[in-house]
């Protein structure tokens, strides 16, 4: 298995438009082949679920939701008391700038020492211990 | 009148091996052909069949990058604004 990484909803999203670019391309095509060991955090999918839905109705989004996770090898995580405490901490610290699912996914990024796949900007100006890589377009 | 349309519901019957037919009708609908897959889910007592489909397909009547990241962008600053 290959280097470990946590997505956030951007990139999942992203791989799902008419023009997807070829970076999110070549990251799906790493998870797939499993060069990239890839978790994202549960509620991730919720909000990837709720994007889809509101730009292309429900139908889509159970659909793309439930081929997304029957087509490539990622590791669906839950929530325990370490992540609620470590989310909870920087919503605190970040509150006008990151979403609870942003706390979520950066709280177990920075846990487990992953790198964290994102299309935010500054992040990494933000929380400067998060190992990040931005998808900037 | 298109009967294939109006279909709404169709009555199956279980195999001692627990299988059921997919009715033509709704095969047709949802472009369902022999050798696909789809995911069974519990949703509010009722069982949901959700077809999976080719990631190509699924991309065709979607949004363009830039009108996904737009959507992201302002429902973040909605939720944010919201939480304050």
């Amino acid at each position: 298995m290959g280097k470990k990484s946590c997505l956030d909803t951007g990139v999942i999203t992203l791989l799902y438009s008419k023009d997807p670019p070829s970076s999110i391309i070549n990251l799906f095509r790493a998870i797939r082949e499993k060069k990239i060991e890839a978790h994202i955090v549960s509620p991730i999918m919720s909000e990837v679920f709720y994007h889809i839905c509101n730009l292309n109705g429900k139908v889509a989004a159970d659909t793309i939701i439930a081929t997304f996770l029957n087509t490539y090898p990622v590791k669906l995580v839950n929530l325990n008391q370490t992540l609620i405490i470590k989310a909870g901490t920087l919503k605190c610290q970040h509150y006008h700038m990151l979403s609870y699912n942003d706390c979520f996914s950066i709280a177990y990024a920075l846990n487990k020492k992953l790198t964290f796949h994102t299309t935010e900007k500054d992040l990494d100006k933000l929380i400067p211990n998060l190992k990040s890589k931005s998808y900037i377009f | 009148m298109d009967i294939v349309e109006n279909i709404k519901e169709k009555t199956v019957t279980i195999t001692n091996q627990g299988m059921i037919t997919i009715p033509s009708a709704f095969r047709k609908i949802y472009g369902l052909k022999d050798g696909d897959k789809v995911l069974i889910i519990e949703d509010e007592g009722a069982l949901k069949i959700i077809p999976l489909k080719d990631e190509q397909d699924l991309r065709k009547d979607s949004y363009s990058t830039v009108e996904m990241l737009n959507q992201m962008e302002k429902s973040k600053k909605d939720e944010i604004k919201r939480e304050m």
